[in-house]
């Protein structure tokens, strides 16, 4: 197994190689006024939980661990958060919509990366998974917001009349819905247009740290700009 | 057969003995009858009557017969150590709810000749003895007249003793003893620990009770004697509340009926279902809902119980009543006994039972005391948001059929699908392999977002559109170009994944990280190189 291990740490202590040697160069450069023939992606790496910067027509790059520090406050008992786009993001803001005594259920995901929901911070000791609805959708939802504080849900295809009825009950037993679906009217939407992860080139590290470029609304005001 | 009928060992008594002040338990009959799965196995047909028969489940052989363990066959072994010590054996699977079904006749028997039965498990009963033995003139008459019955009517071997306190009780029925009233301290004194084990074989507490006794035959408690001279204080302090209840047998007590818990409290849960009930599964949902109201009415007053008596009413108006005494069984264990109860008397078979449906269920707790003094509270530790998941998660998989809800386990592993072990819900929710252990070439964190549930295979292509391959040194024949259309913008990889390298399906994989170029943005994804195919394993959204 030794060749395995080696091949395996391998990519990122040559990346940190790498990015020094980089920094040395980029020193030089402009020591020198030498300018970069290719522009490398402006994507840093080892990006902090916290990290967030300015992107391109008003949005913003964030970490997910940052997205959801930022709606954290928006997710009030009763509240439906609309998380599109991405499923680190929606583990990130279920992660901080549970609490602490709370169970999650997981329904209508049966493609989600459940371990990268437990790094994400939900507790899978407190979470069951419904994979398939089955053909009453709204009945099976109606019964995991009865017994659960979180529901994280996958696309669930509702009418508006039967969303309005989830909603209803949400607010009635005070739990939160999250989903990778649409849903007209959610209190917050996040949709996530792009996610980027630090530059791999030519094997120099592993994928990451991954960078969501979204713009997350509230009711009642948009908050994407501030930072 | 009649192995009981050596009652008139050295510690039957005249009665001229004092009922010594220590010996608190009510005088207990139990009726045994050995290697019971056995027996109801070649009831059932499931064996032939005189072959060596093991009864086994998936991992392990669970009961044996006399001419099985004269070959050498023991409970826990191995099927296949089982099969070769013993090759003309036949072997039957174990079923629990088989073995209960074929109890309840002789617990009807013994019913008629001392009311109030208390099943333990199929197999092995307790009835008070007091009266009984006033009414036969001697506990020796009413273990002869016991045997009598039980040998006539049953045809299984059956063995009875008489003692004060369940573990006296139960011991002495594997002995074929009467132990003199007041006397049973003195009878457990002198007996290994381990003898504890027979009270609980079969039960959920097993285990916390092998810790217990492991830790006491380390701090030189051997005996029950020496663990019923401890104080009570440190027993409670140091052992929790499995050390409260086994010092409570060892003192030939009831077990959870400590003086002055008693309370006139009344918890019972009652089901009446709109039509007759006459189907094994409508019985089945009928007793983990009923189970888990009474457990909620319980948990809402803190208290716990350790007799369960089940009762139902037939369309005829006919009246069936059974107790369960339920030492160190876990909520799903009275799931199952109410369930093993009611399907029993629905397949009921020889004319004893009711042909009619049922019309009306109940279940009431007896031996209320205080959760947490031996009492188990409803899936484990938890306060009411476990309640009300479990609930719900119990609604829900009613409504998808039974098999719908899951409850995900982190395990170690290799390949991103197999690190989250989808447990159904009601099973025992453990990882298949340990999470711990290394597992080099494991895919790195974080873990991919998105696993689809099988991989889906892709086309890696180097810039001339010929398929990347990769040499047995890790080489890239070329450099990755396309993946599925999508220009490829970087990767990580390629490392190598044996699994199972010495078994015969053993895969030789290799993993890569890729970052392509998707619509606007980037994708990067997880791609794993099996037998000449390239497939996405995951991706990092």
């Amino acid at each position: 197994m030794a060749p395995a291990q080696a091949t395996l740490v391998k990519p990122s202590a040559q990346a940190s190689v790498l990015v020094k040697a980089r920094r040395l160069l980029e020193t030089a450069e402009s020591k020198t006024g030498v300018t970069p023939v290719a522009k490398r992606v402006e994507c840093p790496r080892n990006t902090r939980r916290d990290a967030a910067w300015p992107a391109p027509g008003g949005r913003v790059l964030l970490s997910p661990g940052e997205l959801a520090r930022r709606i954290a406050p928006q997710l009030a008992p009763g509240t439906v958060a609309e998380v599109t786009g991405s499923l680190s993001a929606l583990w990130e803001v279920a992660a901080v919509a549970l609490g602490p005594e709370d169970w999650a259920a997981i329904a209508a995901l049966p493609k989600a990366g459940l371990l990268a929901a437990a790094e994400a911070g939900l507790p899978l000791s407190r979470a069951v998974v419904v994979p398939d609805l089955g053909p009453e959708p709204l009945r099976v939802v109606a019964g995991l917001v009865d017994a659960y504080g979180l529901v994280v849900a996958g696309p669930l295809g509702l009418s508006a009349g039967d969303r309005r009825r989830v909603e209803a009950r949400l607010r009635f037993t005070g739990g939160r819905l999250v989903t990778a679906g649409r849903w007209a009217g959610a209190g917050v939407v996040v949709q996530v247009d792009r996610t980027r992860v630090a530059a791999l080139g030519e094997n120099q590290g592993l994928a990451r740290d991954l960078l969501l470029e979204c713009e997350p609304r509230f009711k009642g005001g948009f908050e994407g700009r501030r930072s | 057969m009649n192995g009981g009928g050596v009652a008139t060992a050295e510690l039957v008594d005249g009665g001229a003995l004092g009922r010594s002040a220590s010996c608190t338990g009510r005088r207990l009959a139990a009726v045994w009858l050995p290697d019971w799965p056995v027996v109801a196995a070649v009831g059932a047909g499931e064996a032939p009557a005189g072959a060596p028969v093991m009864v086994a489940d998936g991992r392990c052989v669970k009961a044996v017969s006399a001419s099985a363990r004269a070959a050498g066959v023991r409970r826990g072994m191995r099927r296949r150590s089982a099969a070769a010590l013993c090759p003309d054996g036949v072997m039957a699977p174990a079923d629990p709810v088989r073995d209960a079904r074929a109890f309840e006749e002789v617990a009807i028997l013994v019913h008629t000749l001392i009311p109030g039965v208390e099943l333990l498990r199929p197999g092995l009963l307790l009835c008070p003895a007091a009266g009984a033995s006033r009414y036969h003139g001697g506990d020796g008459e009413l273990v002869e007249h016991l045997l009598t019955q039980l040998t006539v009517e049953t045809g299984a071997e059956a063995w009875v003793g008489i003692a004060d306190g369940l573990l006296a009780a139960i011991l002495a029925a594997r002995d074929g003893l009467v132990v003199a009233p007041g006397r049973s301290r003195e009878y457990l004194d002198p007996r290994p620990l381990r003898d504890l084990g027979l009270a609980l074989q079969g039960t959920a507490h097993g285990e916390d009770l092998d810790v217990l006794m492991d830790l006491l035959g380390r701090l030189g408690i051997k005996t029950l004697g020496d663990l019923a001279r401890l104080p009570a204080g440190n027993v409670t302090e140091r052992f929790g509340s499995v050390g409260v209840w086994a010092r409570r047998l060892a003192r030939a007590e009831d077990a959870l009926t400590a003086p002055g818990h008693r309370l006139p409290m009344e918890f019972t849960a009652i089901h009446q279902p709109d039509e007759p009930m006459n189907r094994v599964d409508q019985a089945a949902l009928a007793a983990r809902a009923l189970a888990e109201n009474l457990h909620a009415q319980l948990a809402r007053h803190g208290q716990g119980y350790s007799r369960l008596k089940v009762s139902a009413t037939t369309e005829a108006g006919e009246r069936l009543e059974r107790t369960w005494r339920l030492e160190g069984v876990d909520s799903d264990g009275v799931t199952d006994r109410v369930r093993w109860q009611l399907e029993g008397w629905l397949t009921g078979r020889s004319g004893l039972l009711p042909t009619g449906a049922l019309t009306r269920l109940a279940l009431e707790a007896q031996e209320v005391h205080p959760a947490g003094v031996g009492g188990n509270r409803l899936w484990g530790s938890g306060g009411h948001a476990v309640t009300r998941a479990a609930r719900g998660a119990e609604r829900v998989n009613t409504m998808l059929g039974g098999r719908g809800v899951y409850q995900p386990v982190v395990q170690g592993g290799r390949e991103p699908r197999g690190r989250v072990r989808l447990v159904a819900w009601g099973d025992e929710a453990m990882p298949l392999r340990p999470v711990e252990r290394p597992w080099p070439g494991a895919v790195p964190d974080p873990a991919p977002t998105l696993v689809p549930p099988q991989p889906w295979p892709v086309d890696l292509l180097d810039s001339r559109g010929r398929m990347v391959e990769v040499s047995p040194h890790l080489e890239l024949s070329a450099r990755p170009a396309v993946l599925d259309k999508d220009p490829v913008k970087g990767w990580a990889g390629p490392w190598p994944v044996l699994d199972r390298w010495w078994a015969p399906e053993a895969s030789r994989r290799v993993y890569m990280q890729v970052q392509v170029e998707h619509g606007a943005g980037e994708r990067t994804a997880l791609l794993a190189l099996e037998a000449g195919r390239w497939s996405v394993e995951g991706v990092y959204d």
